[in-house]
């Protein structure tokens, strides 16, 4: 079948726009879990001695709420160039993925990071 | 929508040199992506591959063990179709005919048709857990 640039842009936006609602399902999951943990230390009253693993959550749960807006926001964008045809739309759609993809690296690299100076704090303290 | 909105002649020098640095900014990251894509892809697969050999549980851990063995495929197919959308961002010529933005528009929509199947695969491996 011949590609033509309707057919191209509009698969485009079908297919981003399922990932959105799926990693918007991912998310009420994540952050379900963290309201969970934080309810569950209100109830528990262990809150004040587990605050920093609440505030890693709190904090994880929130960068991945940002990496899930910028596909959206790429969305928009391409959803602007289908109705304008702007190419500056194009191009933001194109640096918002770019941003998405670059996140996923670094957060991997972060987290080996995080993990190798935890456990290297843990062979030293002991 | 215009026929030819998305001719890349159409598209003004100033706009195309800033769209075209825009497209090929993505390669390194792509490729770093694929490459962590292929080696987990194929980790998971054998883990799955190697448990369902000994494994003699229950039918619930089949399941799962089941999923995890397509999720590593599915894994394995996401890095190829970033290879191929970053080789096609990397040889994108919008003089070209053959390598104009419509056709890389269609391999940028392949790549994100695995994006949501990959996450397809992991909600429903999440849903199938919390069932359990």
């Amino acid at each position: 079948m011949e590609v033509t640039p309707e057919n191209a842009i509009a698969k485009l936006i079908f297919w981003q726009q399922l990932t959105i609602i799926l990693s918007a399902v991912f998310l009420l999951i994540l952050w379900g879990f963290v309201m969970n943990e934080i309810i569950m230390g209100f109830h528990y009253k262990t809150l004040k001695d587990d605050y920093i693993s609440i505030l890693f959550f709190i904090g994880g749960a929130s960068l991945t709420s940002y990496i899930a807006y910028l596909p959206y926001q790429s969305l928009r964008a391409l959803k602007h160039y289908q109705e304008n045809g702007n190419p500056r739309d194009l191009e933001f759609a194109f640096k918002k993925q770019r941003h998405f993809w670059m996140s996923v690296p670094i957060i991997f690299l972060l987290f080996c990071l995080l993990w190798s100076v935890s456990i290297l704090f843990l062979i030293f303290s002991s | 929508m215009n026929q030819n909105l998305l001719d890349d002649n159409n598209i003004e020098s100033d706009y195309k040199g800033s769209l075209l640095k825009e497209i090929k900014r993505v390669e390194i990251w792509l490729s770093i992506l694929a490459v962590l894509g292929f080696i987990i892809g194929v980790s998971l697969l054998f883990i799955a591959f190697s448990y369902f050999a000994i494994d003699n549980g229950s039918t619930v851990t089949f399941i799962l063990l089941g999923m995890g063995f397509v999720q590593g495929g599915l894994l394995v197919y996401w890095s190829f179709v970033a290879f191929q959308y970053t080789k096609s961002a990397k040889y994108y010529d919008p003089e070209r005919i053959s390598k104009r933005l419509e056709h890389l528009l269609e391999d940028n929509s392949r790549l994100w048709r695995a994006t949501a199947l990959l996450f397809l695969g992991f909600l429903s491996m999440l849903g199938v857990a919390a069932l359990a």
